[in-house]
């Protein structure tokens, strides 16, 4: 988790996270989320361990961190003493994790390094093996398509080449039979991942009572860009599909939870300075007002960059500001 | 008067259909099932999973010669009842039901299927309750197709099966397996297969008392061992154990290594076939009877859901699952015994935890690639030990057991803590072949003799300590 610096600075990954409380949120009419232990991948800023203590009195959390250099910062820069930073890759972590019966458990598998989505599949198909009914579980990867191939000698092979690529990474069993080279652009590729999720998922929990009942609810997905292009899966483990309706009735306040694979939300906001915010929000919430904001700031939004105006419309209130402070 | 078209199935159609998807061995195993069924109805349910010794004055002898084929037991013979109503009828009726008895045979198939496929006539002698009787299926039986039963006699020899047994008597070999026990040389070659594929499915069984013999020899089990370190607490080579009851069919597993994850020269032997992983896999057992043998494929969880596909690395990792019901209906096995029959909803909640046990062996192997020395001071710690004394854990094992089950998901688990390479330094392999004759010019050069026993790893290491002292030197100065 090295080198990513100003990870509190991505306004698109803010709202996310943001989105994430909501649901959460949402789940907490149904199941007792205060007391889900958390594990994630807290880096040195912690800004989700952060959130969700602040928001949701989340308490039991675990931060996993593999570098030993970066483990010492973590431990340094931990915000609260619920916190426990453990100095172990995430691979070894939950292949050897004891998951307790009626113990509750969110995992957010905040993936960086593309190279590596051989490894975080298996993670993440580990991980659905030993968790409980009602627990919740994230996912990002890396969905830009360059990280599969920049260059070819003949443009035209480009896609083809990151295909190749793809198919070297991920295991014949979860690779989508219907992927073509066409499916490698920016915007088609978050889709090929979540159709992988889902084969991975679908192999993993089976939902076939009586003896392997669990299966997963999607929450929702969220393509997400401050730089390299994001996807961040949600989704909860059930054991019963009466739970499932409730859920759904229960998250209808929170739009963002599609509970299908592919149909995921974009946001796409670009950077804002705090004017540009403060008379955009005048505007919001209202309906049939896209066009209005199109006309009014063509300097930042376009009818081109379908994603960015609708996003804003969306998440206008999950926008963050960032503000220079003196200590 | 309307006429009517003829529905009835032809003999031949029923015996080729019967025979033509089973390998000769495995119709002979069948026989054997037959056998250790007769043992079960014996003795009945009672103390078959925990008796270590449960077959025990039990045998089977097996006669192979040209022109015939002879299988004797003495488990029991077949209820006169059960052999006029339902043994040598084709397909078991519904109204027969093994009264709840922890059997393998369920389709009542077996023993036709096996006689068919060896030859065309036979005579089957069995002695049950103290009465001797003789079934016989001549020679001709085929060529009719109006009449399906065959002829009972009373027999009166009381040294013929004295203690109550089976004899079934094949002649009339059909001609591809008469090719394959022409001679003496033949016959002794395809017993030796046979022995292995006995040895294979029959191991638990023959560990329990029973005796096979086949042309006078007499097979042994090949038992399953798994590393363990005795240590009661902490970090060490154990294995993962798992137990759970799903309705009538409980279940074990063990998973773990029997052997060291292997160095650099133990892969490059495998591949170049000097060495061979066939003891590695799984192994499933139902009702005694092994039904999949060392297996590496999907079918046991290599390759899914995150365990990687089997690849020589992982030689050493070796499980076993054992699945045990009094309604062999519900064990996940297929008509022919020799495979796991992958649709079964108990399987697939098995499988789930054969992957996590096997997931923790192979990322072991994984995080110790190229640490081969550090690794072996663990493993070298741990002893193998039957698997039959760790599927016997118990579920509340005392204090001072090396392997402690937890409830998990309705089942006991128990996860090692295995050793962890130190996090310091992270390693990577470096690998590189060179000319065998160069190679030893280097022994030559260190050790001067060409034939110091030194590995060609072991060469190349040296060569990378000197160079790295010398560059340490290099910028100390």
């Amino acid at each position: 988790m090295a080198n990513q610096p100003f990870y509190h600075l991505r306004p698109n990954k803010s709202i996310d996270r943001s989105l994430f409380v909501q649901t959460l949120i949402g789940l907490s009419q149904l199941f007792p989320i205060t007391d889900y232990q958390y594990t994630g991948f807290g880096s040195y800023l912690f800004d989700d361990f952060k959130l969700l203590h602040e928001t949701l009195n989340i308490s039991e959390m675990i931060s996993l961190e593999k570098d030993s250099v970066e483990y010492e910062r973590a431990k340094f820069n931990i915000p609260y003493n619920c916190i426990d930073v453990k100095n172990i890759g995430s691979t070894e972590y939950l292949s050897e994790l004891f998951i307790e019966d009626n113990s509750h458990n969110i995992f957010w598998l905040d993936f960086v390094n593309p190279s590596e989505l051989g490894m975080q599949l298996a993670d993440y198909a580990t991980l659905l093996n030993i968790l409980n009914p009602g627990d919740i579980i994230r996912i990002t990867l890396n969905a830009n398509p360059g990280s599969l191939g920049k260059k070819s000698e003949n443009p035209d092979d480009l896609q083809k080449v990151r295909l190749k690529t793809l198919q070297n990474r991920v295991p014949d069993i979860y690779f989508p039979i219907s992927i073509t080279p066409e499916n490698m652009t920016t915007a088609k590729y978050p889709l090929v991942l979540l159709k992988i999720l889902k084969n991975i998922t679908m192999q993993c929990l089976i939902d076939e009572p009586p003896y392997s009942s669990n299966f997963m609810l999607p929450l929702f997905s969220s393509v997400y860009a401050d730089g390299q292009q994001m996807l961040t899966f949600t989704g909860i483990i059930l054991d019963s599909h009466q739970k499932e309706s409730e859920i759904e009735h229960m998250l209808m306040g929170y739009p963002h939870n599609t509970f299908m694979w592919d149909k995921p939300c974009y946001i796409e906001i670009p950077a804002l300075s705090v004017r540009e915010i403060t008379e955009l929000n005048k505007l919001l919430p209202a309906t049939g007002v896209r066009q209005q904001i199109i006309n009014k700031f063509p300097f930042i939004f376009s009818e081109k960059a379908e994603h960015a105006v609708d996003s804003y419309i969306s998440y206008y209130k999950f926008y963050p500001n960032y503000h220079q402070v003196s200590f | 008067m309307g006429t009517t078209a003829q529905g009835a199935p032809t003999k031949d159609f029923f015996v080729e259909m019967l025979t033509r998807d089973i390998e000769l061995s495995d119709a002979i195993l069948d026989l054997l099932d037959n056998c250790l069924d007769g043992v079960v109805r014996q003795k009945g349910a009672h103390n078959k999973h925990n008796s270590s010794d449960y077959y025990s004055g039990y045998y089977s002898l097996i006669t192979i010669k040209k022109g015939s084929f002879i299988i004797e037991d003495n488990c029991g013979g077949i209820p006169r009842e059960v052999a006029e109503k339902y043994a040598f009828r084709m397909g078991r009726s519904s109204e027969k039901s093994d009264d709840e008895l922890p059997t393998v045979g369920i389709y009542g198939i077996g023993m036709k299927r096996a006689i068919f496929k060896i030859g065309k006539s036979a005579k089957v002698f069995t002695r049950n309750d103290g009465n001797l009787y003789q079934v016989t299926i001549p020679l001709d039986w085929a060529n009719s197709d109006d009449k399906w039963d065959f002829p009972i006699d009373d027999l009166a020899f009381p040294d013929v099966l004295s203690c109550g047994g089976t004899k079934i008597e094949i002649s009339h070999i059909n001609s591809r397996i008469a090719d394959l026990w022409g001679s003496k040389d033949k016959i002794d070659e395809f017993s030796e297969r046979l022995i292995k594929s006995i040895q294979q499915s029959y191991s638990f069984i023959i560990q329990k008392g029973f005796k096979i013999l086949i042309n006078e020899r007499e097979v042994m089990p090949l038992p399953i061992k798994i590393l363990m370190d005795k240590k009661i607490n902490g970090v060490g080579i154990k294995p993962f154990v798992y137990k759970q009851t799903f309705d009538d069919v409980s279940v074990s597993l063990v998973v773990g290594f029997y052997a060291p994850p292997p160095s650099p020269e133990d892969i490059d032997d495998e591949n170049n076939l000097k060495r061979s992983s066939s003891d590695a896999g799984w192994t499933v057992v139902c009702n005694d009877r092994v039904v999949l043998y060392n297996d590496k494929s999907h079918t046991t969880g290599w390759g899914e859901a995150g365990v990687p596909q089997y690849h020589t690395q992982f030689v050493g990792i070796r499980g076993i699952v054992i699945f045990e019901s009094n309604n062999p209906k519900n064990l996940p096995m297929t008509t022919t015994k020799r495979g796991v029959d992958t649709s079964s909803k108990i399987y697939s909640a098995v499988k789930d935890r054969m992957r996590q046990g096997l997931k923790m062996f192979t990322d072991y192997t994984n995080r110790w690639k190229g640490q081969n020395e550090q690794e072996r001071k663990f493993s070298t710690m741990a002893k193998s030990v039957p698997v039959e004394t760790l599927i016997a854990t118990p579920l509340e094992p005392p204090s001072e057991s090396p392997i402690k089950l937890r409830k998990n998901h309705g089942g006991f688990v128990f996860n090692p803590e295995l050793p962890k390479p130190p996090n310091d330094k992270p390693y990577k392999m470096i690998r590189y072949s060179k000319n065998n004759e160069e190679i030893l010019d280097l022994v030559e050069y260190f050790y001067k003799d060409r034939d110091h026993s030194i590995t060609p790893s072991q060469i190349g290491e040296k060569c990378f300590d000197i160079i790295l002292e010398k560059a340490h030197k290099t910028k100390d100065e």
